[in-house]
């Protein structure tokens, strides 16, 4: 078994304000991927979703997020900011679109270094040069500060969504 | 000590935890213009994780794109597909003294898996290629949600023909994908593919 690649925890909601994903990160492993999708809900004005880490008690961390993203569309950007209150924020503007992403996390469990997750993720917006185009992300989510990460919480803004989320370790023994 | 190796012995894996990755489908690919997985098991995982190890044109190109489309009822569609990425190839000279950036924006008809540049900067097709890479894909069978593709692959070639690609992609439909069709734009391949279902 060893050297394997672990699911630890699925979750899944319809219609929701936010969802979280508790103790999906523990002392067992140093290394996760997280495999999620957040779709706008039927009927739903959601105009973003974003994700952000659970501390140790489950509480949802709200500041103190250090991003730095390249970004493709059919221009070339990026994005950094040491002051963001989340991660993964993507807009839904629309029936059916979703963020769909993947992100490896490092060290999330531990409390004596930093917690670092690689993204990419998706997303199709109507605010691109006037059109409706599609929009990729790659980077860096972390903290400013080390401390104990023990979850994830995915959230909708402006309306509620569909999320769908996945955390699997890697196995080092 | 990482806190993971903490662990290191204890019955070799963890009480609770089970293994992720199935392999569904392995194929050999030798000089053929496309490979299809039309057993995905799409019922049984949301999630699907394709590799791709040493595939080759056997052509010096430039413009060998590795690409894939999605299959509804059997028939691999053409159409309804978003898709942004880029890649890092060389310039079109032969002197091939820089590398420039390749974006692939707003891509309608498929999803771009990587690029091979076999031997082009040398102007050598005696020199191998090599692509390699996955792809994760999420809710290909879902008759609710968009097929997502996440991606990155890197095609080696001796070196001045190397070009690493990440992309992303949707098909932006809800109809329930049931197979996946990979192919090299334009020239036959050989390698090796595999496709994997990741519990959920």
């Amino acid at each position: 078994m060893a050297g394997e690649f672990y699911l630890i925890k699925s979750a899944s909601a319809t219609d929701v304000a936010s969802l979280d994903i508790t103790d999906c990160f523990n002392s067992t492993y140093n290394l996760y991927e997280v495999i999620y999708y957040a779709k706008r809900a039927s009927g739903s004005s959601a105009t973003n979703s974003s994700m952000r880490f659970l501390d140790s008690t489950g509480t949802a961390i709200t500041s103190g997020y250090n991003v730095g993203y390249f970004r493709w569309d059919r221009y070339e950007g990026f994005e950094y900011s040491t002051t963001r209150t989340e991660i993964n924020s993507s807009q839904l503007q629309a029936t059916d679109r979703a963020n769909a992403g993947r992100m490896s996390i490092a060290n999330p469990y531990a409390d004596d270094r930093y917690t670092t997750g690689y993204s990419h993720r998706y997303m199709y917006t109507d605010n691109i040069g006037g059109a409706s185009r599609g929009r990729a992300y790659y980077g860096l989510n972390g903290l400013k500060d080390v401390q104990r990460i023990t979850g994830l919480q995915v959230l909708g803004t402006g309306g509620n969504v569909d999320i769908d989320i996945s955390v699997y370790g890697y196995g080092e023994g | 000590m990482p806190l993971g190796a903490a662990r290191f012995g204890l019955l070799g894996g963890v009480a609770g935890d089970n293994p992720a990755l199935t392999l569904i489908d392995h194929q050999t690919a030798s000089s053929v213009t496309s490979i299809s997985f039309n057993s995905i098991q799409g019922s049984t995982y949301d999630y699907h994780y394709l590799t791709w190890t040493d595939i080759d044109t056997g052509i010096r190109d430039n413009a060998n794109y590795w690409n894939m489309r999605v299959k509804v009822g059997g028939s691999t569609q053409g159409s309804n597909y978003l898709n942004n990425g880029a890649s890092l190839v060389w310039g079109s000279n032969a002197s091939q003294s820089y590398k420039t950036r390749y974006f692939y924006n707003d891509i309608f008809n498929i999803v771009a898996l990587g690029r091979v540049n076999r031997g082009y900067g040398h102007l050598d097709s005696s020199v191998d290629s090599s692509c390699n890479g996955w792809a994760i894909i999420s809710f290909a069978h879902d008759s609710n949600r968009w097929t997502s593709v996440h991606t990155q692959a890197i095609g080696q070639s001796y070196a001045d023909g190397s070009a690493p690609y990440r992309g992303e992609a949707y098909h932006a439909s809800n109809s329930s994908v049931d197979g996946f069709y990979i192919y090299m734009s334009g020239y036959t391949f050989s390698g090796e593919l595999a496709l994997y279902g990741i519990s959920s």
